[in-house]
């Protein structure tokens, strides 16, 4: 059974996301936060094989709350959730420690086998994508 | 009082003649005046006793060895006024502007002129050099023109970014709410089977219909995040790799093959190639959601009364009525009327469907 804490401040999403992925029997979803505070209260209490968390928490960074999760809880996965694709997203996404960098675009079957994946110890941020992303950034500048 | 002394910047090295040469050879005006001093010393008047060919040619009257300032020019007052600073206290600055009142008594070098005038006192001579500063005026003009060109660009910049930010926070939530809805029909579909245990077709149409909603939920998230990236695009190098650019995304994730033929190497016109992009994307991704087809074809080309013409065609099963009329559809007929075009959508002889959509280019027709 994969633990999973749901960190979302889109209500309807955060629902969704548990009522999705607390249809599968090998999943237990622990713990659903609006904001950072929330979230490591249920970080700090559960330590979660998994966390779901968006990058952008309203005005809150969904990076700052995923890097206090690895503080508290290191043995957790981190999974970024994002609407958008953005190199800076990917690469902080990445220094922080995350395991997967999911876009809302995809579908909730890849959302389940994400989680699965990353449970099982996958690191599915890939180095080649993040220098990609790197050198891209630098050419902006 | 009235003794006349060489000018010392003669001395040793050079001889008079050699200074006169390098004199005359300057862009510069060069007047040598001596001064004409009061009982106190101090000075009243002065006496031109050289000057080169500059300083004769910007002054209408002959120039006459020994003229007094006094007498010789236009603003005496102001002149001597600079001379007796420079005799004074060793140099003074004057900037001196050929106004129209003043054309009477000066031939300007050009049309708006201003001299920079240094008075300087050399021994016991005033050396007067100007320097036509009309060059560095024009320079500063055109320097001003290009700073406001360069805030004008970055205001416009910063004005795009605002956009941006607004069109991203917007559709941010509209993303959240789509991806929610999608989430939950997904959560349907899979619950389907827990509530109709009965076996065949009602099982099996429901739960590819629900599928179907939530598969295109998930298709408008992805065309509204693509859609607020191309409003910030950079012109891609050919028409070509913008298409591509567009549809290897939607067709890589397909079984569906492609073939583009773009008889156009550039379109400059930005409105027209932000519809065509989103034409593109949402014609393809439809042929790939419904056609069940093998092959997407895609042309595009410059016709003979100056419009672009799109034509996207697949293999597969062919439109119903009901599809024709889907909403991403009749985004493609609104896009071809806002340009003042036509769109219409076509079933194949040999099977599938064909979308031509036809649009002036304004530029092309001048």
């Amino acid at each position: 059974m994969t633990t999973v804490a749901i960190c979302d401040d889109h209500a309807m999403v955060r629902d969704a996301l548990a009522g999705v992925l607390g249809l599968y029997p090998d999943m237990d979803v622990v713990g659903v936060a609006d904001s950072r505070a929330t979230l490591q209260r249920v970080i700090e209490k559960i330590h979660p094989d998994v966390a779901v968390i968006d990058i952008r928490l309203g005005d809150e960074s969904g990076i700052d709350a995923a890097r206090e999760t690895r503080a508290v809880s290191p043995e957790t996965k981190v999974i970024m959730l994002t609407s958008f694709s953005d190199d800076n997203y990917l690469v902080q996404a990445h220094d922080m420690g995350a395991c997967a960098f999911v876009l809302k675009s995809g579908t909730p079957d890849e959302l389940v086998a994400t989680v699965r994946s990353v449970a099982s110890g996958n690191m599915l941020i890939e180095d080649a994508d993040v220098n990609a992303a790197r050198e891209r950034l630098k050419h902006r500048l | 009082m009235t003794q006349v002394r060489r000018p010392r910047v003669s001395i040793d090295v050079l001889s008079p003649v050699d200074v006169a040469q390098i004199f005359q050879s300057l862009g510069e005006y060069i007047a040598i005046h001596e001064p004409v001093l009061d009982q106190y010393g101090t000075l009243v008047d002065a006496q031109l006793i050289w000057c080169n060919r500059g300083y004769e040619s910007v002054r209408v009257m002959p120039v006459a060895h020994m003229s007094k300032m006094s007498e010789a020019y236009f603003e005496p007052e102001i002149a001597i006024e600079y001379a007796s600073t420079a005799w004074s206290s060793g140099r003074a600055v004057q900037l001196f502007e050929f106004t129209p009142e003043k054309r009477g008594q000066y031939r300007p070098p050009g049309q708006q002129v201003v001299i920079s005038v240094l008075w300087e006192r050399v021994g016991d001579y005033l050396v007067e050099v100007g320097s036509d500063l009309s060059e560095l005026r024009q320079l500063e003009t055109k320097l001003a023109d290009q700073r406001t060109l360069v805030f004008t660009a970055e205001r416009d910049k910063a004005l795009l970014a605002e956009r941006e930010r607004i069109a991203r926070n917007l559709h941010d939530s509209v993303i959240q709410q789509i991806y929610a809805s999608s989430l939950g029909l997904n959560a349907v579909a899979t619950r389907l089977e827990d509530f109709i245990t009965e076996p065949g077709d009602m099982h099996t149409r429901l739960r590819t219909i629900v599928k179907h909603i939530a598969d295109d939920l998930s298709t408008l998230i992805a065309n509204i995040r693509d859609e607020i990236f191309d409003v910030r695009k950079e012109p891609k190098a050919s028409l070509r790799r913008e298409l591509e650019d567009v549809v290897l995304p939607i067709i890589g994730a397909s079984a569906m093959d492609f073939e583009m033929h773009v008889h156009l190497e550039e379109l400059n016109d930005l409105d027209v190639v932000t519809h065509l992009r989103a034409v593109v994307r949402e014609a393809v991704s439809n042929a790939v959601r419904h056609s069940a087809g093998s092959i997407i074809r895609i042309a595009v080309h410059r016709t003979s009364d100056d419009c672009l013409h799109l034509v996207i065609a697949d293999d597969g099963v062919g439109m119903s009525e009901g599809v024709k009329r889907s909403n991403g559809l009749t985004n493609i007929e609104e896009r071809a009327r806002a340009l003042g075009g036509v769109a219409e959508f076509l079933a194949n002889t040999e099977g599938g469907t064909s979308i031509s959509w036809k649009v002036p280019v304004p530029g092309w027709s001048t």
